[in-house]
């Protein structure tokens, strides 16, 4: 359902079921995150998180039910606005065969359905991206001998890069140093400040914890608890970090990329806006 | 005769011109889908493509034989061409549907294409000779027409495998991300699969069918050993595939061997020289060194919001406080911006 600005929610989902081989994995799923949300999905082990997300970006097919991201239906891969999605999987599915640089990786995350090249400056672009987690020294150093929670972090790059409006991460804090937790959070909360949708699979907030709205847990392939309780009164975004009229219209239109105000990334490690 | 003179009236020979022309655009254009190939954990594709494409050469020999064409080798290379796709396109189905059943299928495909194709090549009259020209190469007979034909496809492989390649190594590199990024991963599936098929098609000539797969995946397994990206990878696998194929097969000028296996033995040893000096020049890597940067950004993380002590406060004040530093963050922001 449209907000009152006639907005399309980030995610709605409906009736969704997914079975995988003979398991039911998700039994009935209604869904909707209000944009610029910030959602935690928690549950135990095998309940059917990743499935969800996994869902959410077209990569498991509904059994019954339906997906819309921004109001377009999953089904139709084409009219998805995929450059406005931004995933962090939950492992690294590649494997490690010949030397690929973490340059390399994190500039795969500038393509979509339209773009099978990145434009110019990629480089440049992967090199920001890597910064926000830490890691611009090692751009050119091959991933495969990077640690577990470093590939962690190449990943959670080459998601940024698109500076996506909707993102979703499956358990960023497992295996993840302290201090690089501390950063992704203050990365986190920037996204959120410029109004960026995210939705987080976790066991444990932790350190996330100050920035969710709202948590999800789920049970079996069901949702158990919701507290959407929290959504009507989640705290605004901060006044000089919310989007103008003028240009939140924009967004909504999908015309806009750039002149989002507070589109450059505050890079914390110079003080300064990521060039765009 | 001196080795000089044997050199130039090698060069000077037109059918050793053209022989070297297509080895030379062979090699550079096999190690670029091979880069692809390898990094999908699928260096056996070529393999399976190439035994199917010997049941398309029967069967091109089979129809010029229907046609009563002059030469029986006339439809052979189209004939290899068709099957080659197919093949490729069956591989891709089955690999697309139940991942674990993919290597049986593969060895389907080698058994019954070199059945097949043994079987058909007897049919049509074929002797041991020319079977053995499709299964080990022999570029003894080009014509002006194959060097145009090799051209063509090496622009076709070369055009794909470079221009395409920041989408293409997404896709070998991680398929799931690819299909989550909106990339039309099913279309780029299919040209990986029809690319590697021509690939096959124009290599079979020079090396044979049963060594194409060599050509594909033995220079970009040496590339492995010493390039340190995945664009290197298949720079230095081209520049190695040019070489080999142009210094095997002036080998073959030589001594009378099979250009194939000149090639593939070639290559190989290359890969041990290189596997064996390699420890020797590999320089040390300072891999724990703390990147300065990393650093800085955390002490700014500690003193900007506070964290991690905010995260032991509950509920509402979390997100308070969260919302509170995004606000003592703003003035910051806005000076930054207008500056
Ligand atoms: N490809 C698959 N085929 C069959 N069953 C699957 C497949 N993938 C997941 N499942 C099943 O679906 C259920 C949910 O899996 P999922 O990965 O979504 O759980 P999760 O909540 O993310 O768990 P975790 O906390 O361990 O990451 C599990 O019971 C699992 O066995
Ligand atoms: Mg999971």
């Amino acid at each position: 359902m449209r907000d009152r600005a006639g907005r399309h929610p980030a995610v709605q989902i409906d009736g969704l079921h997914v079975e995988l081989g003979a398991n039911s994995v998700l039994e009935g799923i209604d869904l909707e995150v209000a944009d610029g949300q910030t959602l935690a999905l928690l549950g135990a082990n095998g309940s059917g998180k990743t499935t969800l997300v996994r869902a959410v970006l077209g990569l498991v097919p509904a059994t019954r039910g339906r997906i819309a991201v921004y109001g377009a239906d999953l089904v139709m891969r084409r009219a998805v606005p995929w450059s406005r999605l931004g995933y962090v999987p939950q492992r690294v599915n590649a494997q490690p065969v010949m030397s690929v640089t973490a340059e390399e990786v994190v500039a795969a995350g500038l393509l979509d359905h339209r773009r099978l090249v990145p434009g110019s400056h990629a480089r440049e672009r992967a090199q920001d991206a890597l910064g926000q987690v830490g890691l611009r020294e090692r751009s050119r150093d091959n991933v495969h001998l990077f640690s577990g929670g470093q590939q962690q972090r190449v990943l959670i790059a080459r998601a940024l890069i698109r500076r996506p409006d909707l993102l979703i991460i499956d358990e960023p804090l497992s295996g993840i140093d302290h201090d690089s937790q501390t950063a992704l959070a203050v990365t986190l909360s920037d996204l959120q400040a410029r109004g960026t949708t995210i939705i987080v699979v976790l066991h444990d907030p932790g350190v996330l914890a100050p920035l969710i709205h709202r948590t999800v847990v789920l049970d079996h392939g069901r949702v158990r608890h919701d507290d959407a309780a929290g959504i009507e009164g989640f705290p605004p975004r901060a006044g000089s970090t919310l989007p103008s009229d003028a240009s939140d219209d924009a967004r909504v239109r999908g015309t806009d990329r750039a002149p989002h105000p507070d589109h450059h990334a505050l890079d914390l490690t110079t003080g300064r806006r990521g060039s765009s | 005769m001196t080795f000089l003179d044997t050199l130039l009236s090698m060069l000077s020979s037109e059918l050793m011109q053209r022989a070297l022309l297509i080895a030379g655009l062979v090699g550079v254009s096999a190690p670029v889908i091979g880069t692809y190939l390898v990094q999908r954990r699928l260096a056996l594709l070529g393999d399976g493509i190439g035994h199917v494409a010997l049941t398309g050469v029967a069967m091109g020999w089979l129809a010029g034989a229907a046609a009563g064409t002059a030469s029986a080798d006339a439809l052979a290379v189209p004939g290899a061409v068709a099957a080659a796709i197919i093949g490729a396109l069956l591989i891709e189905f089955v690999r697309d549907r139940g991942r674990t059943s993919a290597d049986v299928a593969l060895a389907m495909l080698f058994y019954g294409g070199i059945a097949g194709g043994v079987l058909l090549i007897g049919l049509a009259g074929g002797t041991a000779a020319n079977l053995t020209g499709y299964l080990f190469g022999s570029i003894s007979t080009v014509d002006s027409l194959d060097v145009w034909l090799s051209a063509g496809l090496a622009v076709f492989i070369l055009g794909v495998g470079l221009g395409l390649r920041p989408a293409l190594f997404a896709l070998c590199y991680d398929e799931e991300f690819a299909r989550a990024s909106g990339l039309p991963v099913r279309a780029l599936n299919i040209l990986v699969a029809v690319t590697a098929a021509l690939t096959v098609a124009i290599s079979m000539r020079v090396v044979g069918v049963l060594l194409v797969s060599a050509l594909m995946i033995v220079p970009v397994a040496v590339a492995q050993l010493i390039a340190p990206s995945f664009r290197a990878t298949m720079g230095v696998a081209m520049v190695l595939g040019g070489i080999v194929c142009v210094v095997g097969l002036s080998i073959t000028y030589f001594h009378a061997l099979s250009p194939g296996a000149t090639i593939t033995v070639l290559a190989i040893t290359l890969y041990a020289g290189v596997a064996v000096i390699r420890p020797l020049l590999h320089r040390r890597r300072h891999l724990r060194r703390p990147d300065p940067q990393h650093l800085q950004h955390l002490s700014r993380v500690g003193a900007v919001r506070g964290y991690p002590a905010d995260t032991r406060a509950d509920g509402h004040a979390r997100v308070a406080s969260a919302s509170r530093g995004a606000r003592s963050d703003a003035p910051r922001r806005n000076t930054s911006r207008s500056a």
